[in-house]
C-alpha cells in the first residue's frame, strides 16, 4: 500500500478525523510547494519540520499560503460555506472547489507580486530634504543577472551621473549579500572619485511589510531591471524615474533612458526566464481529459510552459484581465482553456478560473477561437494560420515575422474579431 | 454590516462603468459600510451613472487594489472617501498625482480636525480609555493629513466647509448627501401604507449607531412628559440606543426594532406620524447631514429636528417640517399632535416635494457634473 510522502507530524495529530485524508490530498497537489512554504512561513526553529503538517496543523490558521497560487485567505472570504465548514480552505478547494469552478486565487495580479517580489512597490514617504539633493538606485536580482553589464560596471555609470549633478547617492539592494555589494558599491565610488559619505547602501528584505524610505522631492531614482523599475514606477513622475535600457547592449556605452510602462512590459519579457526565483514548479495534476468547448462561447487557448517561461504565463493570463476589466460581458462569453506544463489554474478578475488541460494537441486547437502563445515554439502557428484562429505571442514583444505580440489592446480586437466570426457563423 | 447587493458588482462590471469618452472618476473607500460609503461613494456612481453622459463614476475599495495594479490608468480623476492616511492611500495618491491627474478628499464629518479630537470623543456615551483616546486622535490625524494631501475637497454642507477651509488651504465643495434610486423605489412601494386613524401621535426615532445616545437622552424627558400626557401616542426605537431610564414608566408604548437595512427601513418610516431627530448643540452635530429629514419626507412623514445650522437651512418652519430648540421639545410635540393629521399630511407632502427636488440623484449628478466637468 502507497503511504505517500514522509511524514514527521505527531501520532497523536494523525488520529484526528480524515487526517490522513487531508494530509495526502494535500501532498499530492500541485498547489502546495513544500520549499516555498518553507521558504516563505517557517521560522528558523521550525525548519526541521514537516512543512504540510505545519501547514495543516497551524499555517492555514495563521493565514499562511500553501503555495504563490493558492490565497486561502481571499477563497475562504469569498465561500462563506468554506468558512462555515471549518475546512482547510485547499483541502476544499482540492476536494470540491475545484470541480465546481471556484476561483483559488484573487488575481493574476496577485499571485505575480507573490513570485516576483522584487517587482512589488517600495514603500516610501514623502521627507524634507537636508542636505545635498540624492540618487537613488534600486539593484535586485534581475540586475545582477544582466548579461548585458556587470554590475560594477553599472554602479560606476550610477556614481558619475551622480557626479555630474553633484548628488549623493543611496542604492537600495534587494540582494541577499549586502556585504558584497558594498564592497563593489566602494570600488565604483572610488573609481569615479566619489568620497565614501557620499554613497549609502541599504538593505530591502524581501518580505510581506518591507522597510519604508523616505524621499525627496527633487529626488532621481534609477531602476537597473524591469523589476526594479515596476518597484519604482509609483514613487515620481515618469519624468524623474530612469532606467539603464538593455537597448545599449549593442550600443558603445550605457544607455540612460526615462521610463515609459512599455519599456517596463519589454524589460518584463526580456528578463523573464532569468528572474524567475520561485520554486521549481511541477506539472499540474489537474488533467481535463475532455473536450470543453460549448456552444455560444469564445473560446481561447493559453499554450505554456510555466516552467521555462513562467513570467510569460502569467502574463497571458494579465492581458486576458485586462481584456475582461475592459469589457466585463466577457466573463459570460469566455471559455479559457490553459495547456502546457507546470501551469496553475490562476484566476483572472476574481471569477474566471482556466481550465487546465495538458498536453495540447491538434484537435484542441481547432476548436479554439484565439491562441495566446506563452511558449517559444509555436508548431501549431501554420495549422492556426491555415483555420484562420488568430495567434498572439506573449513571448515576443514586437510582431516579428508571422508572430503576432500580444497585448490587452491586440487581444481585445482579437476577442472582438473572433465573436463577430462567431455570430457569423451560427 | 456592509456587504450589500447593491454594491457586490465584480471588479472587472466596476471598471467598465468608467466609460471611455467620459471624464471617469473613481470614488475609493477602505471598505464599503451603510453609512459614509453609501452617502458618499455610492451613490454619487448611481446617481452619475443614471443621469450623466459626461461623466462617469465607479467606487473601489482597498481590497481591490489587489487586483487593479494602478487606478490612475482607469480613471481621469480620483475621490477618496474619508480615508486616514496610510501606505495603501499613500501609493494611490501617488498614481493620481504622477501623471497629473486631480485628487479630491470627500468628508463627511469632524474627523480630521485635530482641534475636536476630545469634543468628538466626548459625543460617545462611554468615556474613552487611553489607549482607545491614542488611537482615536491617530485616526483623526491620520485623515486630517490625507486631506491635506488632497488637491480639492468635498463635503456636505457649508458648516463643514467652514471647519475645512480653517484647516486646510484648498477649493472646498459642497456636495449635499442624496438619497439612491433604489430608496425612492422602495419608498414608492411603500407609499400607500395608510398611517391608521387614532388620536395621538406614533413618534419614530431611527437610530444609527451608539454615538446618537446623548442626542436622544436630550429629549427623553420630553418624551415621557409627552407619551404621559397623550396615551394614546407610542414610541418606535429602531437601531443601537440604550434607552433611558426616564422612559421606564411610558415603556409599554415603546417599541423597540433592531438596525436594519436602510431600504427596510422606508417601510417602517413610512408608519409613523412624525420622525424626530434631536441632536446636541455641539460642533460634531453641526456636522450631521439633513439625510433623516429627505429619507423621512420620500415616505410622506414630516420631522421635527433640533434646530442646527443644516436642519435650519433645509426645514422651513410649518412648511415642510418642524424646528425645535432644545427645551421646547415638549411644547413642540403637543403643538404638531394638536395640528391634526391633515395638517401634517400637508407638510409631509411639501417635504417630499423638497426632497424629490433638492436630494435627488439628479440633483446630485447635475453637481457632481458641474465639479468634474471643470477638471477637463
Amino acid at each position: 500500500m502507497d503511504e505517500g510522502p514522509p511524514m514527521f507530524a505527531p501520532l497523536g495529530w494523525l488520529k484526528g478525523p480524515g487526517a490522513k485524508r487531508i494530509y495526502r490530498t494535500v501532498a499530492a497537489s500541485a498547489l502546495f510547494d513544500p520549499t516555498w512554504y518553507r521558504h516563505t512561513h517557517m521560522a528558523t526553529a521550525d525548519l526541521l519540520r514537516d512543512p504540510l503538517w505545519h501547514y495543516l496543523d497551524r499555517g492555514w490558521k495563521k493565514g499562511c499560503n500553501p503555495s504563490p497560487f493558492f490565497d486561502g485567505s481571499h477563497y475562504a472570504l469569498a465561500n462563506r460555506d468554506v468558512r462555515n465548514s471549518g475546512l482547510n480552505p485547499l483541502f476544499h478547494y482540492l476536494e470540491y472547489g475545484q470541480e465546481e469552478r471556484r476561483s483559488p486565487l484573487a488575481s493574476v495580479l496577485q499571485t505575480f507580486r507573490l513570485l516576483v517580489p522584487d517587482a512589488q512597490r517600495l514603500r516610501v514617504f514623502i521627507s524634507p530634504r537636508v542636505g545635498d539633493p540624492r540618487l537613488t538606485v534600486v539593484v535586485d536580482s534581475a540586475t545582477a543577472g544582466r548579461k548585458d553589464t556587470s554590475l560594477l560596471a553599472l554602479l560606476h555609470s550610477v556614481m558619475a551621473l551622480a557626479k555630474k549633478d553633484d548628488r549623493v547617492v543611496r542604492i537600495i539592494s534587494f540582494l541577499p549579500s549586502h556585504s558584497d555589494l558594498t564592497v563593489v558599491m566602494m570600488e565604483a565610488a572610488t573609481s569615479a572619485s566619489i568620497m565614501s559619505d557620499r554613497v549609502e547602501c541599504v538593505p530591502a528584505h524581501r518580505t510581506d511589510i518591507g522597510p519604508t524610505f523616505g524621499i525627496h522631492e527633487d529626488e532621481i531614482f534609477l531602476s537597473t531591471s524591469w523589476t526594479s523599475a515596476r518597484s519604482l514606477a509609483h514613487v515620481a513622475p515618469e519624468s524623474r524615474v530612469w532606467c539603464h535600457a538593455p537597448e545599449a547592449v549593442s550600443g558603445s556605452q550605457e544607455a540612460i533612458v526615462s521610463q515609459t510602462h512599455s519599456l517596463c512590459q519589454t524589460w518584463a519579457v526580456v528578463a523573464e526566464a532569468e528572474s524567475f526565483r520561485g520554486g521549481q514548479p511541477t506539472p499540474s495534476t489537474t488533467a481535463w481529459g475532455v473536450s470543453h468547448r460549448r456552444v455560444g462561447k469564445i473560446h481561447v487557448g493559453v499554450y505554456a510552459n510555466a516552467t521555462v517561461h513562467p513570467m510569460a504565463y502569467v502574463a497571458a493570463l494579465q492581458f486576458l484581465e485586462e481584456a475582461v476589466f475592459r469589457n466585463p460581458d466577457l466573463l459570460e462569453k469566455l471559455e479559457v482553456t490553459v495547456f502546457g506544463d507546470g501551469v496553475k489554474p490562476l484566476a483572472i478578475a476574481e471569477e474566471l478560473t482556466p481550465h487546465i488541460h495538458t498536453p495540447r494537441a491538434t484537435q484542441h486547437t481547432l476548436e479554439l477561437d484565439v491562441v495566446l502563445l506563452a511558449v517559444s515554439d509555436d508548431p501549431f502557428g501554420a495549422l492556426c494560420a491555415s483555420h484562420g484562429i488568430t495567434m498572439l505571442d506573449t513571448v515576443v514583444h514586437a510582431t516579428e515575422g508571422a508572430r503576432t505580440a500580444a497585448g490587452p489592446e491586440t487581444l481585445v480586437q482579437a476577442l472582438a474579431d473572433a465573436e463577430i466570426s462567431r455570430r457569423g457563423g451560427q | 454590516m456592509s456587504s450589500h447587493p447593491l454594491w457586490n458588482h465584480s471588479v472587472a462590471h466596476r471598471l467598465a462603468m468608467l466609460r471611455p469618452g467620459t471624464h471617469r472618476v473613481a470614488y475609493l473607500a477602505p471598505k464599503p459600510d451603510y453609512g459614509t460609503f453609501r452617502y458618499r461613494g455610492f451613490n454619487p456612481t448611481q446617481a452619475l451613472r443614471d443621469h450623466s453622459t459626461t461623466v462617469s463614476a465607479s467606487y473601489f475599495f482597498y481590497s481591490d487594489l489587489q487586483i487593479i495594479d494602478n487606478l490612475a490608468e482607469w480613471a481621469d480623476t480620483l475621490v477618496v472617501v474619508r480615508a486616514p492616511y496610510d501606505e495603501r492611500l499613500d501609493a494611490v495618491y501617488r498614481q493620481f498625482h504622477n501623471v497629473g491627474k486631480r485628487v479630491f478628499f470627500d468628508i463627511d464629518d469632524l474627523v480630521f480636525d485635530r482641534r475636536f479630537i476630545t469634543l468628538v470623543a466626548s459625543s460617545l456615551e462611554n468615556e474613552l480609555q487611553e489607549g482607545e483616546l491614542n488611537q482615536w486622535s491617530a485616526f483623526i490625524n491620520n485623515t486630517g493629513f490625507a486631506l491635506g494631501l488632497a488637491d480639492e475637497v468635498i463635503t456636505t454642507n457649508t458648516y463643514l466647509a467652514a471647519r475645512i477651509s480653517e484647516v486646510v488651504d484648498l477649493p472646498v465643495h459642497v456636495v449635499p448627501n442624496t438619497f439612491n434610486a433604489s430608496q425612492h423605489h422602495a419608498s414608492e412601494a411603500v407609499r400607500h401604507v395608510k398611517k391608521p386613524e387614532t388620536s395621538g401621535l406614533r413618534v419614530g426615532y431611527f437610530s444609527g449607531s451608539h454615538s446618537h445616545s446623548l442626542d436622544f437622552d436630550g429629549v427623553a424627558d420630553a418624551l415621557r412628559l409627552y407619551l404621559e400626557g397623550s396615551p394614546q401616542s407610542t414610541l418606535t426605537i429602531v437601531g443601537h440606543l440604550d434607552v433611558p431610564e426616564t422612559l421606564q414608566s411610558v415603556s409599554s408604548r415603546i417599541t423597540r426594532l433592531p438596525f436594519m437595512d436602510f431600504l427596510d427601513m422606508q417601510g417602517v418610516l413610512a408608519k409613523v406620524d412624525l420622525n424626530i431627530v434631536p441632536l446636541q448643540s455641539s460642533p460634531f452635530t453641526f456636522c450631521k447631514s439633513e439625510l433623516k429629514y429627505f429619507e423621512a419626507a420620500l415616505v410622506h412623514t414630516p420631522t421635527l429636528a433640533s434646530r442646527t445650522p443644516v436642519f435650519e437651512s433645509a426645514i422651513t418652519e410649518g412648511v415642510t417640517g418642524f424646528l425645535a430648540d432644545s427645551g421646547t421639545w415638549l411644547e413642540r410635540l403637543q403643538k404638531i399632535d394638536a395640528l391634526g393629521s391633515d395638517a401634517r399630511s400637508t407638510v409631509a407632502a411639501s417635504a417630499k416635494a423638497h426632497a424629490l427636488d433638492t436630494y435627488s440623484p439628479t440633483q446630485l449628478a447635475h453637481a457632481l457634473e458641474l465639479l468634474f466637468g471643470e477638471q477637463k
